[in-house]
């Protein structure tokens, strides 16, 4: 039969399984790509939302210079600003805190050409003033312990006057890298007058030697300083030139100017910064920088400070962490400006205000952070530029939030896919050794030869799902099959007793005819009558015999048996007696005893149908060898005879019941059993029945194979 | 006073044929069509033999059925089969059930009418014990046939359970010791119309396994592979 040609649009497993897979990463994609819109316009809703605050502060301060001139200025003493810190300001001797304002320090030097100087930097934090002093100093010379005069290493000089007018003069010396000492000395910046506890967090500082000098951080209460805020900070550079004598060399003073030997701290303006503390909002700064851009006024921090990284305990975690790292790989922006760059942005911004322009911009921070940064110019009633007015704004919280939704959603995405991917592995498997069970099911359905073993399937029968309806329609399939196999096994015993009764009828009213009398001549034809039937009888017979073969060898036993004598004795008797007379059939055969556990007259009636066959195929005057031999733990038994071959696409199934080679009309009936009952018979001997064709001359081999008895 | 059979038949042919046939050989034949009208003709008279179809309409142990209870009314009745169910199951069955003997169809007229005589007689013979000592009897070997009841002995021992059919094919055998007996001179001895090779050896096979229930070592029936049998005692 042949098969129907499957559709030209054919979709494999893995074509399907590739298609859901798309589909199933699509919806992550979709995700991100949603989550990525969103972004853009929320950035776009802040950005905006921004330049609103900036004109609204700009409209706050439009003319307030109140707000901006409040601070005394003097002419006559030096101004150093303060700057808002943000973050952990701590004194640890590094510049973290102090990045954003780095541009903005005060520079000090000893004179013309000199190679020492200092640049300081001022910051606030909460109710503590907070410096940041980078020396130049080609050699540092520190404190040996124990040495009575402070004056003889590099050491800061501090003048805080207090508010009764008096000055107290404090010497910040190492002796060492770290932590710092703080003395309250005389006059004379020599003698110790006594030292402020190391434990103590009222006046801190910590050095740290760098490439070309030395740094120092100090940090003190605010109220150490007086209603003016006023300090005086000198830096002592103390040299050794030979090794043992230590001098003074250079003393180099922040109160540059005659009239004042202390600097003015300006720090930032309270009504202003208690305006902008009502605007301040998370992720943003506002500043407001007066016209000499130093800062009056600050609310707020650009971005929080980083959470610390936790290293990750379990697996979850560090299934986490990996996804974040993936995260941050995928959604990161790769160029971005380093401190100094924003700066630079930043004072770009500032120079455009200051030219009285509305300026905005971004850039990035960091690799997950934005910055959005607006200067407007503050002007005063007659258009004069009173200040600018800078806000910054970190897209950190949106970009922290966006990151929020692509964890949640590459988490759901990823346990999705993983469940579904489980469910559907899951689902096949359980699929696949279902039609497995079915088809092992279905080869054990027949035997070696063909037949059906069962009437029905057992597996999936119940299943309600279509493998189910499958197997029940196989099952259907089978039950019709094996009720059909049923009908042609018990076929010729019913054909015999459907045909042995009115055989039987006939051939006893033939003889009943004859006892009446017949007339002469007559006689004949009844002879010729009961000649017909008892063919028909024959042909009934030999059809019922083969049918009930496989039910009758179960009545026989096997026993020992010389099967060299049986095959003998059969040849022998094959051939004729007459002197002279050719031999129909040659024994070729080694005389050794070949017993097997065997049936006699089965062994001879397997014989008899094998040289029946030979004789009705075997070319005229040839003769049939039979050849008996052994081979190992086996014997053979060939019958062979030159003839023509079988045709190759009878081979297979000659064995079987009702397969003939012969072509109708070939004189006595045939029904293809001969070549059925020789493989019964020499599987119910535990053996095996092949044929072969024969090249040069042609011919036909049957061969048989039965297990020797080993006694 | 002649032998009185009953034919139990379905087939109205075949029980015609029958009865016309035993009827014409000087018996005294009653014929019924089924099981429950033999069953009840049979409970009033004793016949001589009964011969019995065993399909009959619908039901297909209706002769296995009537020959159990005839047996139990009759226990001594001689009860010959004769059906187309010449299966070897079907053959075992029937004998063990009590049965004299078992005829395959299609069968001669002649030789059901013989062997009719012959079960007749041999009720008569068994029925009276002393004439059975006295009937003639063949010696071969250790082989003793007695002529007239159709019973053989081996080493003075009843082989029991021989049928006609075998009886008739050792005395065959037995003719021309030593000699073979074709196949074909062996089927004349069934008195059937056709007989195969193989229906042969299978009676013969049942020979050797009822005298070997006797004597383990018996192997006076050689078979000359091919040809036929020959009885030789070693």
């Amino acid at each position: 039969m042949q098969l129907p040609a499957p559709s030209r649009l054919r979709f494999r497993f893995n074509t399907q399984f590739l298609v859901f897979a798309l589909v199933l990463v699509s919806i992550p994609w979709l995700s991100y790509r949603f989550v990525a819109e969103s972004r853009v316009f929320m950035l776009e809703g802040q950005s905006q939302a921004q330049e609103q605050l900036a004109r609204g502060i700009v409209t706050l301060f439009q003319g307030r210079d109140d707000l901006l001139a409040e601070l005394p200025y003097l002419e006559s003493q030096q101004v150093v600003f303060s700057h808002p810190l943000i973050g952990q300001a701590s004194v640890d001797g590094y510049t973290g805190e102090w990045l954003d304002f780095q541009l903005f320090a005060n520079h000090f030097g000893a004179g013309e050409g000199s190679e020492d100087g200092y640049s300081l930097l001022l910051g606030e934090k909460d109710d503590r003033i907070f410096g940041l002093v980078r020396i130049q100093d080609d050699k540092t010379v520190l404190r040996t312990k124990g040495t009575p005069a402070l004056d003889l290493s590099d050491h800061l000089r501090l003048t805080l006057p207090d508010r009764n007018g008096n000055e107290r003069r404090l010497v910040i010396v190492a002796t060492n890298p770290g932590v710092m000492e703080v003395w309250y000395v005389k006059e004379d910046w020599a003698t110790p007058q006594y030292r402020s506890p190391s434990s103590s967090f009222i006046i801190q500082a910590v050095m740290r030697p760098l490439v070309d000098g030395y740094l120092v951080e100090f940090a003190l209460p605010r109220y150490f300083l007086n209603q003016r805020q006023e300090f005086g900070l000198a830096v002592a550079d103390v040299d050794s030139d030979d090794g043992t004598m230590r001098h003074l060399k250079t003393l180099v003073g922040s109160d540059t100017t005659v009239e004042s030997h202390f600097n003015l701290l300006a720090m930032r303006a309270p009504e202003a910064n208690k305006i902008l503390s009502s605007l301040s909002s998370a992720d943003s700064q506002i500043i407001i920088y007066d016209n000499h851009l130093q800062v009056r006024a600050s609310v707020g921090q650009v971005s929080p400070p980083a959470p610390e990284k936790i290293k990750p305990k379990d697996i979850f975690e560090r299934v986490q962490a990996w996804l974040n790292r993936g995260l941050d790989w995928f959604i990161a922006i790769p160029a971005y400006l380093n401190p100094v760059q924003a700066a630079s942005q930043e004072r770009d911004l500032l120079n455009r205000a200051l030219n009285k322009k509305f300026a905005s911009g971004r850039w990035h921070k960091g690799p997950t952070e934005q910055v959005f940064a607006v200067a407007a110019p503050i002007s005063d009633e007659e258009g004069e530029l009173l200040g600018v007015v800078l806000i910054k704004q970190s897209t950190a919280k949106i970009l922290r939030l966006q990151r929020q939704a692509m964890e949640n959603i590459a988490l759901l995405s990823l346990s999705t896919m993983l469940v579904i991917l489980m469910l559907l592995l899951l689902f096949s498997w359980r699929q696949a050794i279902r039609i497995r069970r079915l088809g092992k099911e279905a080869q054990l359905l027949v035997d070696p030869d063909g037949r059906l073993r069962t009437d029905r399937l057992y597996s999936d029968v119940k299943a309600g799902d279509e493998i189910g309806d499958l197997a029940r329609s196989f099952s259907g399939v089978v039950a019709r099959l094996h009720e059909h196999q049923q009908f042609i096994s018990t076929m010729p015993r019913t054909l015999r007793h459907e045909v042995n009764n009115p055989l039987n009828a006939t051939m006893t009213s033939l003889e009943n005819l004859q006892l009446h009398g017949v007339a002469e001549g007559q006689q004949r034809y009844i002879d010729s009558a009961q000649r017909g039937l008892v063919k028909i009888s024959a042909i009934v017979e030999k059809l019922a015999d083969a049918a009930n073969l496989e039910e009758a060898l179960h009545e026989d036993e096997l026993e020992p048996l010389d099967l060299f004598h049986l095959v003998q004795t059969y040849v022998s008797h094959q051939n004729p007696s007459q002197q002279g007379e050719a031999e129909n059939v040659i024994f070729e055969a080694s005389r050794e005893a070949l017993t097997v556990a065997g049936v006699d007259y089965r062994i001879e009636q397997l014989l008899d149908k094998l040289t029946d066959n030979a004789r009705d195929f075997r070319d005229v005057g040839s003769a049939i060898t039979v050849r008996l031999y052994r081979h190992d733990y086996d014997c053979y038994l060939e019958v062979e005879n030159a003839g023509p071959q079988i045709p190759s696409e009878l081979l297979a199934g000659m064995f079987n019941s009702m397969v003939s080679a012969r072509t109708a009309g070939a004189g006595h009936a045939h029904f293809g059993l001969g070549l059925y009952i020789v493989r019964l018979i020499s599987q119910f001997h535990g053996g095996s029945v092949s044929a072969h064709n024969l090249d040069n001359p042609s011919g036909v081999l049957f061969r048989i194979k039965l297990p020797v008895l080993l006694v | 006073m002649a032998k009185h059979i009953v034919i139990v038949e379905d087939d109205t042919d075949q029980r015609d044929n029958y009865q016309f046939a035993l009827e014409q050989r000087g018996y005294r034949v009653t014929a019924y069509a089924g099981k429950e009208v033999a069953e009840a003709g049979l409970k009033l008279e004793r016949p001589d033999l009964v011969i019995l179809d065993i399909i009959m309409d619908d039901n297909i142990d209706a002769g296995f059925q009537l020959c159990s209870a005839l047996l139990k009314i009759h226990p001594d009745l001689p009860v010959l089969f004769l059906t187309e169910r010449v299966g070897e199951i079907d053959r075992i069955l029937g004998l063990r059930m009590g049965a004299w003997d078992y005829q395959p169809k299609p069968v001669s007229l002649d030789f059901l009418a013989e062997k009719v005589a012959t079960l007749v007689r041999l009720s008569d013979i068994r029925g009276v014990a002393a004439e059975a000592d006295d009937q003639s009897t063949r010696d071969i070997g250790h082989l003793q046939l007695l002529e007239e009841s159709r019973q053989a002995k081996w080493r003075g021992e009843e082989i029991n359970g021989l049928t006609l059919t075998e009886f008739r094919m050792i005395e065959a055998l037995t003719r021309r010791p030593g000699h073979i007996l074709t196949y074909d001179t062996l089927a004349q001895a069934t008195h059937q119309h056709y007989v195969s090779n193989n229906t042969i050896s299978t009676h013969i096979r049942n020979i050797k396994r009822k005298i070997k229930h006797l004597d383990a070592d018996f192997d006076a029936i050689r078979s000359e592979y091919g040809l036929g049998y020959r009885w030789s005692e070693s």
